[in-house]
Parts: C-alpha cells; sequence; structure tokens
C-alpha cells in the first residue's frame, strides 16, 4: 500500500513543495552554502582519487603518497610542494587529497548505520510506547554511560583494527545518541491530531509510522546525523592519533597528525596543515548542518 | 431517507475513565442519548466537560471503559479489528484544529486520497479515478481545484477547514461526529463552514454529533441538544427547550453568560462561584454543586438522574425534579 | 480629554520576499476613562496596533512608514526604548491573548506582580509585595496564593493574574488584545466583569482588542471596526451597532448566528480577506461587497463623518 502520488494536475497552481522551500532557504544562509560547497568538493576528490587508483592500478598511489623520498624529509611549504613533506619525504598534499576518501567514508557509512539502527529502535520504543520503550531505553542508557572514545577503544582492542571494526568502534556509540532523538520525535509526532486523523480512517500502525510519522520527524534527525558525520570524523581522526584507528602507510587524516607529534617543533607544516583540514571539514558539516536545521522548520520563517 | 423506527446511533450508559498518577479521571460518566438518521445533536459544555473524548470513545478512537455503542442495532465495542476498519467507512470525525489536524507532508489531494486508499476503494495506481473523486470532494466542499497540489501551510484556516470536511466525506460516512469544526475559524468564514456544513447534511443525509462549547451555534444547526458537565449530561432536550425554558443552574449560567451583541440589552448574569472542579475523584452526588448559587446539602449526597420534566426535556436536578 | 491619539498611522512589514501592508492609514482616538473596542478578523491589524504604541513592533521586519501616535501630547514614536521601558507598565500595560504562556513558570505570582511594581516605583521589596497582596484581592484570588506557581492556577485565574500585573502600577491605559478569547465563555463573563470594576476604581481607559461582537457590545463605549489594515467604522456602540454604515460591519452581524432568534441559514461574507502583500485598488473591501460599484474598485474612500462622532469609510452610506 502506497503513499497516494503526488502528480500534476490541469488546475496545478506553483507553489513550492516542502523540500523545494527548504532548498530555497538553504541557498539564503550563506555560510551554510559555503560549508555545503567544501564537503562536495572533497566528495568529489574521494571520488577522483579513488577512480584514479582503480584507473592506474594503484601506481599514483604508489608513486605519490606511499614512495618515501628522504632527501625531502620535512621540506617546508615550496612551489614543488605546496603543502610540504612529512617525515618519510612524502608531499603532504597529496596524502591529505588520499586520505579524505577514509574520513568521509567512514563518517558517512558509521552514521548511516546507527541512524538505521537507532532509528528503529527509537521508532519502536516511541510508539509502543510501555515496557518495551523502557527496555529498550535502558539498554540504551547503557552504552551512554560509557564514554565513546573509551567504548571505541575497547571495541577495536577487541576484535582488532580492521576498517570494518573502526566503522563498528564509531558508530555503535552514536545509537543511543540517535535512538533518544528519533524516539522523542516519534513521541512528539504520534500525538498530534493528524495521525488521529489517519487511525479514524482505519490506517494500520504500520502505515502510520512510515508515513505520517517518519515524515514528519525527519528534520531535527537529519540535522543531529549531519552533525554527528562531524564528531565522527572527529573520533576517527582521534582514534588514528592514538594508533589504533586507520594503519600506516594509510594517509587518514587522524594519522598523519599522529606522527607530527615528534616532529612539531621543526615542522609546523606537519601537524598544522591536516589539523587544519580536519578543522574545516568538520566545520563545513556543521555550518551545512546548521543551515538544514534553519531551513528545514518552517517556523523559522521570517 | 429517514427511519423512524431505530436510531441510527445508540449510547448506552457509555464511561471512560482515564488513570491518572492523581487518581481516576472520570472523563465521560455514564452518557446516554440516541440520534435518529439525518439529524444533528449538539453537545454543549465547556472544557474538561468531556464532550471531546465523548466524540472519540463512540468512535473507538479512545477504547470506552464501559457501556455500549449501538451504530445501526449492532453494539460496535464488540467488533474486531477487520470489522472495526470497515466500519470506519460510515463513521467519520471532523476536527476541531485546522493546523494541527493535517498531515504537513501531504498536499490537498493526498490528503483527500489517503482514505480512499487505506479502505481500499481505489488502488494507488488507479489515478484516473482517483483525480476524478478528488476533484469532486473538492468541488462538494468548496475548495478551489487549483489548490489541490498545495500543502497545508499554504493555506487559511477556512481552506484547511474545508480540507477537513473533505477527507471526512471521501469514504462516504453515514454519520460524522464534528469536534468544534469552527472554533478556531473567524466569524466570517465560521459561517461560509457553516453553512457548507448544512447544505453537505441536506445533500448527502448525513446524520451529526455537533461538539461545541459556543451555544449560538448549536441552536442554528441542531435537532436536539445535550449540556455537559464534567463528565456527565446535565440536561437534554429541543433547542426550542433548552433555550427559551432551561431548566438546570449550569445552562442557565451558560446561556447568560453569552455576550448578546447589543448595547441595549445588558445581560443579566447568573453567578457561579469558583472555578471549574476537577474531573479526579470526582465526589458523590451533583457535581455542579459546589458552583451552584441553589444547591442545598442533599444535593452533594443523592446520585443524580435525567428526569423527564416535558416530553423530550430532560434534566438532572434535583431541585428541578424535586 | 483626550489620553491617546493615532495619527495616520502606516507600518509595513518588510520580508525577504515581499511586503505586507499591515496598517494602511489608522487614525484613532480615546478619551480618558473610556473603553474603546477594536474590532476585527485574522490579519485586519489588530495586534500590529496595540504593538506599535506599546513599541514592541519586531525590528528585524517592522517599518513603521508615517504617522504619530500621541500620548500625553507626546509622539511615542519619537521616544527610544528607555523611555519606552519607563512608559510600558507605568502609564500604558498590555494583557496578552494567551494566559498559559504570558506567565513565566518558573517565578510565582507574587513575585512576577512585585517585579513589575519594583520596576516602576523602585520601592522596596516588602512593600511591593504588599501591593502585589492587594492586587490579588482585587482580582478575587486570595492574597495567600502569592506564593504559588503559575501552573497551580486555571486558565481563567492565570489570566486574572496577567490583569493583576498590568494594573499594579497603576496605568492610564490598558491595551487588552482578545484576553477572554482563551477562556470559557462562563469564565469569560467573570473576567470581563472584574476588568470593568477595576477599570471604573482606577479610572483606567482600556483598548479592547477582539473579534467577538457581544464582548464588544456589553463592554466598551465605543468600536471601531478594522479591515485589512484601514478603520472601516468607528463611532460608539450604540451608533455602530445599531445604525451601522459600512458593509463589513453589517456582513460580520450576519455572519454570526443569534442565541435569540431561530436563523435557518447564515449569511456569510462571501471570499476572503485580501491578500496583504497585494491589496486591491481602490476600496479594500469592494470584492467582497454587495454594494460594490465601479468607483469602489477605482478610488479608496476616506473615513467620513456620516453623523456626530459616526465615521464609515464607504461610499455608499445609507
Amino acid at each position: 500500500m502506497s503513499m497516494p502520488k503526488k502528480r500534476r494536475y490541469q488546475e496545478d497552481v506553483a507553489g513550492r513543495g516542502l523540500w523545494a522551500d527548504a532548498w530555497y532557504r538553504f541557498k539564503k544562509n550563506k555560510l551554510a552554502v559555503v560549508g555545503l560547497t567544501f564537503v562536495v568538493i572533497l566528495v568529489c576528490v574521494s571520488i577522483g582519487t579513488i577512480i584514479l587508483d582503480l584507473a592506474t592500478d594503484n601506481k599514483v598511489y604508489e608513486a605519490l603518497v606511499v614512495k618515501q623520498n628522504l632527501s625531502q624529509k620535512l621540506d617546508g611549504p615550496s612551489l614543488k610542494h605546496f603543502f610540504g613533506c612529512d617525515e618519510f619525504g612524502r608531499d603532504i598534499l597529496f596524502r591529505l587529497l588520499w586520505g579524505t576518501r577514509y574520513s568521509l567514508f567512514i563518517g558517512v557509512v558509521s552514521i548511516l548505520s546507527a541512524l538505521i539502527a537507532g532509528g528503529l529502535l527509537g521508532a519502536v520504543a516511541g510508539y509502543y510506547g510501555g515496557i518495551t520503550d523502557n527496555i529498550i531505553m535502558r539498554i540504551m542508557d547503557v552504552f551512554l554511560s560509557i564514554p565513546s572514545m573509551v567504548m571505541a577503544i575497547a571495541i577495536v582492542s577487541a576484535l582488532g583494527t580492521s576498517t570494518m571494526n573502526l566503522l563498528l568502534s564509531i558508530s555503535i556509540p552514536q545509537i543511543p545518541r540517535l535512538a533518544r532523538i528519533v524516539r522523542a520525535q516519534v513521541m512528539s509526532v504520534k500525538g498530534k491530531e493528524f495521525v488521529e486523523a489517519s487511525r479514524a480512517v482505519g490506517a494500520g500502525d504500520m502505515l502510520i509510522i512510515m508515513q505520517y510519522i517518519i515524515p514528519n520527524a525527519l528534520a531535527p534527525i537529519i540535522v543531529q546525523a549531519s552533525l554527528s558525520i562531524g564528531s565522527a570524523i572527529l573520533s576517527i581522526a582521534g582514534l588514528s592519533f592514538l594508533g589504533i584507528g586507520v594503519q600506516p602507510p594509510t594517509p587518514e587524516w587522524g594519522s598523519i597528525l599522529s606522527s607530527a607529534r615528534t616532529y612539531m617543533r621543526d615542522a609546523w607544516h606537519i601537524s598544522v596543515i591536516p589539523g587544519l583540514m580536519i578543522m574545516l571539514t568538520v566545520l563545513s558539516l556543521n555550518l551545512a548542518g546548521d543551515g538544514l536545521r534553519d531551513a528545514l522548520d518552517p517556523k523559522m520563517k521570517n | 431517507m429517514k427511519n423512524d423506527k431505530e436510531p441510527l446511533l445508540q449510547i448506552n450508559h457509555l464511561k471512560k475513565y482515564f488513570p491518572t498518577p492523581n487518581g481516576l479521571l472520570y472523563a465521560v460518566d455514564d452518557v446516554n442519548f440516541s440520534i435518529m438518521e439525518g439529524e444533528t445533536l449538539g453537545v454543549v459544555g465547556e472544557s474538561g466537560c468531556g464532550k471531546s473524548t465523548l466524540g472519540r470513545a463512540i468512535l473507538r478512537l479512545h477504547e470506552p471503559t464501559s457501556g455500549e455503542v449501538y451504530f445501526r442495532g449492532e453494539n460496535i465495542l464488540n467488533y474486531n479489528k477487520k470489522k472495526m476498519k470497515e466500519l470506519r467507512k460510515e463513521m467519520q470525525i471532523i476536527f476541531q484544529d485546522p493546523y494541527e489536524s493535517l498531515n504537513p507532508r501531504m498536499t490537498v489531494s493526498q490528503a483527500i486520497q489517503a482514505p480512499l486508499i487505506i479502505q481500499g476503494i481505489y488502488k494507488a495506481s488507479d489515478h484516473a479515478a482517483l483525480e476524478k473523486k478528488t476533484l469532486e470532494m473538492m468541488d462538494l466542499v468548496g475548495l478551489a481545484r487549483r489548490v489541490v497540489n498545495s500543502y497545508p501551510h499554504e493555506l487559511d484556516g477556512g481552506r484547511r477547514q474545508r480540507i477537513g470536511i473533505a477527507r471526512a466525506l471521501a469514504l462516504n460516512p453515514k454519520f460524522i461526529v464534528c469536534d468544534e469544526p469552527v472554533s478556531a475559524l473567524d466569524v466570517s468564514i465560521q459561517a461560509q463552514v457553516l453553512n457548507l456544513m448544512q447544505d453537505l447534511q441536506e445533500h448527502l443525509g448525513l446524520t451529526y454529533m455537533f461538539i461545541t462549547h459556543d451555544l449560538s451555534v448549536v441552536r442554528h444547526l441542531s435537532t436536539s441538544i445535550v449540556v455537559m458537565y464534567l463528565g456527565q449530561m446535565v440536561e437534554k432536550g429541543s433547542p426550542g427547550q433548552i433555550f427559551e425554558n432551561p431548566l438546570h443552574p449550569y445552562t442557565k449560567a451558560l446561556l447568560s453568560a453569552i455576550p448578546v451583541p447589543d448595547p441595549e440589552k445588558k445581560m443579566e448574569r447568573i453567578q457561579l462561584k469558583g472555578e471549574l472542579t476537577s474531573p479526579i475523584n470526582v465526589e458523590p452526588g451533583c457535581r455542579f454543586a459546589k458552583r451552584c448559587v441553589y444547591a442545598r446539602p442533599e444535593c452533594r449526597q443523592k446520585e443524580l438522574e435525567l428526569k423527564e420534566m416535558e416530553p423530550g426535556h430532560f434534566v438532572s436536578c434535583m431541585l428541578c425534579s424535586g | 480629554m483626550s489620553i491617546l491619539e493615532i495619527k495616520n498611522l502606516k507600518v509595513d512589514y518588510e520580508t525577504e520576499e515581499n511586503t505586507v501592508h499591515a496598517l494602511i492609514n489608522v487614525s484613532l482616538q480615546m478619551t480618558g476613562g473610556e473603553t474603546l473596542g477594536l474590532v476585527g478578523e485574522t490579519g485586519a491589524g489588530k495586534t500590529t496596533l496595540a504593538k506599535c504604541i506599546m513599541g514592541l513592533l519586531p525590528q528585524r521586519t517592522g517599518r513603521i512608514r508615517t504617522g504619530e501616535i500621541l500620548y500625553g501630547g507626546e509622539d511615542l514614536l519619537k521616544k527610544d526604548n528607555k523611555e519606552m521601558r519607563r512608559i510600558r507598565g507605568a502609564e500604558i500595560a498590555m494583557i496578552f491573548q494567551d494566559p498559559m504562556t504570558s506567565l513565566n513558570p518558573v517565578l510565582t505570582v507574587g513575585e512576577q506582580i512585585a517585579e513589575a511594581v519594583v520596576n516602576h516605583d523602585h520601592c522596596s521589596k516588602a512593600k511591593a509585595f504588599s501591593r502585589a497582596a492587594e492586587m490579588l484581592e482585587l482580582v478575587g484570588i486570595p492574597a495567600e496564593r502569592l506564593h504559588e506557581y503559575p501552573h497551580q492556577f486555571s486558565g481563567g485565574m492565570k489570566q486574572r493574574v496577567v490583569i493583576a500585573i498590568a494594573l499594579a502600577c497603576n496605568p492610564k491605559l490598558l491595551i487588552a488584545d482578545e484576553p477572554t478569547t482563551a477562556l470559557d465563555v462562563t469564565i469569560q463573563a467573570q473576567v470581563l466583569e472584574m476588568m470593568q470594576q477595576l477599570k471604573q476604581k482606577f479610572h483606567t481607559s482600556m483598548l479592547l482588542i477582539t473579534h467577538d461582537l457581544g464582548v464588544v457590545a456589553q463592554n466598551c463605549d465605543k468600536v471601531a471596526v478594522i479591515y485589512a489594515g484601514e478603520i472601516v467604522e468607528y463611532g460608539s456602540v450604540t451608533d455602530v451597532f445599531k445604525r451601522m454604515q459600512h458593509p463589513y460591519t453589517e456582513g460580520l452581524f450576519n455572519s454570526i448566528p443569534q442565541i435569540n432568534a431561530d436563523v435557518k441559514r447564515l449569511n456569510p461574507i462571501p471570499g476572503l480577506m485580501p491578500d496583504p502583500t497585494n491589496l486591491p485598488r481602490g476600496c479594500s473591501f469592494s470584492t467582497r461587497c454587495p454594494y460594490a460599484d465601479d468607483q469602489c474598485q477605482r478610488e479608496a474612500p476616506e473615513l467620513a463623518e456620516v453623523s456626530q462622532d459616526h465615521y464609515a469609510r464607504c461610499f455608499h452610506r445609507r
């Protein structure tokens, strides 16, 4: 049983739909647009490097990113090496470019999976209430009481340092947070009169959750999710910094930062520039997330 | 076509209690009435009297605590889920708040089509039939066709309420609970919508239960009126009887409190003492006694019943019935 | 003796998308001790007018194009925020519609009344509290309830507290924006009666904003009917209600169901109020008026005197 389709009728009048309206408002927020643009650029860079690797069978990767060249060790920024070289003489700019995919990919995938798992749990808890709600939320509380970094470290230490485990360790601490938000939203929408109206025409629980509650609960959830991606990236960087994230020679930003520790005094560029990169990425995601929240909230219209 | 023999809807000893942390909330307490097909029952009372809960309990949007609801002679409280869903085609509701009762993510056409698809009257893929029915309903309720793909937030209160009415009518129901359908609208729009509802009733042979706090609206539209206070019926009668010869002190107070738009007719207001008492853990006897200027000690002791004072005019008051 | 004089007030709201013409050309006068009813429907401009008088127009979007609001001979629109703060509460007080959200939930009602007193009289806390107790008794609430929080009161009682706060500093003018709309009809009657008594006791003038014609008839001396940002009729309550001149006023009366008469069918005004971003040329009521002719659609009528102190904005005065 599907949602009645929105079709163009002859008598249609031009009125913006809800998403078009939101996009229009988003565009007016200059900072949000800048943030979004930066994120889009990063996505293009990731895809670009992946394609390049596939096309050249990792040859370019080997040459630009992995190959050590000790004669250039710790060279500062110059025309030849835009951001300078690291302790193994590798060009930092290229290392950063190839490292984009890890932050973005792991950040997005981990939050997406947390969203699905947390969303499901939160929706069920919020809709059915009572004992179901209690059981689910108390389990979530247990997870929330463990600091996310500690949990991440525990998971990676127990299961090893593969990408999959990294994803798990970032995603699991986010599940209870997202579950809480989804639950709160579902509870608030559940009581609204239009949901009652749908029951009055005979709609069943599943239909109500899928077509009435979730679409109206989305806005804060989307916003929280986009802001969480920023925090996930910081977590990945943190884990790599501690040495239990992505392993060398993979150019993940956090691990670049980690190895820069020893050389901070002599070579500022090797710590400041990757640090700036991380900061700008998280900032852009936050700006875009903020803009999204403002754009989706119809009450903020003037 | 009026069926003079059997009422379309009959309510017997309907009760709805809500458990709260402070005690039991007697929202609807032993309500009895019947409505014949094609008539309008006005249910009047102020906030907390239980009228909205009553409307929802009849439709089983809140499950009644006890009592019987007979629709076309059958007790619908015994219906299982499947039969209830079938029944929903015949019993519908129009809500008070035109802002809250529409799904903000659905256009006008989606809102009107949703009941049709949910009840399986048309398939979602049957675009032509759905479009035809949608436009038909919009014409019926006076919605300009050009708003067919508009979202609720783009329209004013009066138009939104018309969408609510179109949605309620889409399934061709026989009985509609109207829960304060015009209270949230401006005066001139109220009149438009009331006229519309009257026309639809004549045109389609609808039966209404019209819930409101506004006595003037109820006089105009109802064939009989029930006055409620704290979950109980205090008076029942025809509009003429209630307005010309109100018996219960509360009804008298209610009528006298309505400001008359005539500066030369100053109101003789009947005083009510204090504020509304709580419907939680009610005391025995008449629930209005605390505020009634005529109250005597006996009022708080005996449980009251509706007594017929003149044909068709019932009141539950010791002073009136002796 | 005129206490408030509004002259040719024109107010717009500027948004990024368009300009909303909230008030076109409003002129009003109030004398001391009288109650002026301001009647209109949603979007007519009643609340905008109230906010202008109080200096509470939203800064980002509100634009006062022309006009004066003279209070005690001085133009309120020319005063800065500091001066207005002195006036608000002490000279001109306002009561809003929704008692549920007008009170601060984390302060006791005594504290809220006392706060108003202290702000203006600069007296001691003890004195302010004793005045708060006095005010509570005046509005019919036992003084012991000074130390209770808003959530412990019902809607009607909350509104009484709001009135107590408004009258605590003995203002000369009280603006009441739909003060009883959210209340039950029996409570409404109680609250309005109390307001009338207090008004007479303190000789306060009141601007009563409402859409309820019954409330106006029973509580006001004069009435102004506002439509699409303009005053379309103005006069004593008897003149306007008994000898109405403007078709909109007539239409409003025809729209309300009468409890005294047995009316078969209502006579609503067809159509809707015009879009304030796109007002029609000529008379703004012409699109819905049964008497409208060419002149009405071309020219906008002025507010003209039809009889002693009774004005209407219409070419077709009867």
